[in-house]
């Protein structure tokens, strides 16, 4: 017997949750094409991540024709598989809320040694549900309200006033995107930021992200 | 019956990365047929948390030499906290700056003793988890002497050491939160320092505290077992 019998093997965990608009608008444009691409960059990225001072969970809800946990909260590194988003339904935002909600107080999913999470809520769309209510559950109860929040409003229909509400990061108070190269993009700054989060000495304190909309990679800098 | 102290406090990875002091402070003695023991972990993010962990450890003894065994819990931490912001006044620190958790446990000879608990950190036995942190939010949010201005903010209980196995273990986070079963961590620790003396004890506390096996640990760690001696009967 020694005292590693008594101690924790795997660092403190960092939770990232992902609640993604699978509404039917999210299918036009390539939009839930590039949604279905960043997530499945971001699970790889996040997988590879070295485990050293934290160590991410990530999960996945989605809101469309039903609302679901397409990816329960768990170890990056141990995400065998994603399978796609399929866009169709109405966009019950405020179930989701709840449905995070209930992830966020539950002290067996997310322990008390976890560092605090960030909640991610992408959206092209107006809820279709009552969201007023969630929301504030969400934005009081006694874990949830200590999330850090994150908003990206997709395209010139998405409710831009619930998101911002939604949002509780000073430095961020709403992403927006554009087209489906700005959702990749997003994600790609998301991933950055948690990474670096991970990596970190101080794995509760923000780190920037360093999201440009329009920010177009594919551009070659020429000089003329 | 004076209890045996086993302590340590080991540097955190983290502030040793950082040059930063060890952020953590323990203190324990005894006088006539009484004794103290108490563990500080400054918040790691303000400028004189060395300081404020020093002097509130510094401080809670004195409140507890200063006031009878049986005075009301206000009064003991009243005490305390009067005499952490007169320490730092005399050094010019602003407690904003110094800002401290504090576990704090102290005795008498046949046995009773009381606890005092502000903010992360845990007090155990083989027996029981006495105080932990409260576990409403994250890892690392905790309050502190320089935040806390209620007696509502403390955890506040009483018991004889007799009930927990004659042990008591007072832990800062670094080590409180990367526990799986406290108890027995507790029963364990102490059952290997029993059979050691004092030096032996903090050597291989030091070892285990310095080789802790939870990936990305990085917080100081700081430990006070207070431990009878075996057989130990009410006088």
């Amino acid at each position: 017997m020694s005292i590693n019998d008594f101690v924790a093997k795997a660092a403190r965990p960092l939770p990232v949750i992902i609640l993604a608009d699978v509404s039917g608008s999210m299918g036009v444009d390539g939009k839930i094409e590039a949604l279905n691409q960043a997530l499945k960059d971001m699970i790889e990225s996040f997988a590879q991540e070295g485990r050293m001072n934290a160590e991410i969970h990530l999960g996945l809800i989605t809101f469309g024709d039903r609302v679901t946990q397409h990816l329960p909260l768990s170890p990056a590194h141990q995400i065998k598989a994603f399978s796609r988003l399929n866009a169709s339904g109405p966009t019950p935002m405020g179930a989701a809320f709840d449905m995070v909600s209930q992830l966020l107080e539950d002290k067996e999913l997310i322990p008390s040694r976890a560092y605090r999470p960030v909640v991610i809520i992408v959206s092209d769309g107006l809820p279709t549900d009552d969201i007023t209510q969630p929301l504030s559950r969400l934005r009081s109860g006694e874990r949830s309200q200590k999330a850090t929040r994150l908003a990206l409003a997709i395209g010139s229909d998405a409710d831009l006033s619930y998101l911002k509400t939604f949002s509780n990061d000073p430095e961020a108070p709403l992403f927006q995107a554009n087209d489906a190269r700005d959702i990749r993009n997003f994600f790609r700054a998301v991933t950055m930021s948690v990474s670096a989060r991970s990596r970190s000495a101080k794995p509760n304190e923000s780190v920037k992200i360093e999201y440009l909309p329009e920010d177009d990679d594919d551009l070659l800098e020429l000089g003329f | 019956m004076k209890p045996r102290f086993y302590q340590c406090s080991v540097i955190g990875p983290a502030h040793i990365r950082d040059l930063l002091p060890n952020q953590d402070y323990l203190l324990a003695k005894c006088w006539e047929r009484r004794w103290v023991a108490v563990v500080c972990d400054g918040m790691g993010s303000r400028s004189h948390s060395d300081i404020g962990s020093r002097e509130a450890a510094k401080a809670a003894i004195y409140s507890v030499q200063n006031n009878d065994f049986n005075s009301d819990d206000k009064t003991i931490v009243q005490a305390l906290y009067l005499n952490w912001l007169a320490r730092l006044k005399t050094l010019n620190v602003e407690p904003k700056d110094a800002v401290t958790t504090c576990i704090l446990v102290w005795g008498t000879a046949d046995g009773r003793f009381r606890y005092a608990h502000l903010g992360d950190g845990m007090i155990a036995s083989p027996k029981s988890l006495l105080s932990n942190a409260n576990t409403t939010g994250f890892s690392n949010e905790t309050t502190g002497l320089g935040l806390s201005r209620h007696l509502s903010d403390w955890r506040l209980g009483s018991g004889y050491i007799q009930d927990h196995g004659n042990r008591l273990l007072l832990m800062t986070d670094g080590i409180s939160e990367d526990l799986l079963d406290p108890t027995a961590f507790s029963q364990y620790v102490t059952d290997v320092l029993l059979k050691k003396s004092r030096r032996q004890g903090k050597c291989w506390l030091k070892r285990q505290l310095n080789n802790w096996p939870t990936p990305g640990h990085s917080d100081d760690k700081t430990l006070i077992a207070v431990c009878l001696p075996q057989g130990f009967i009410n006088e």
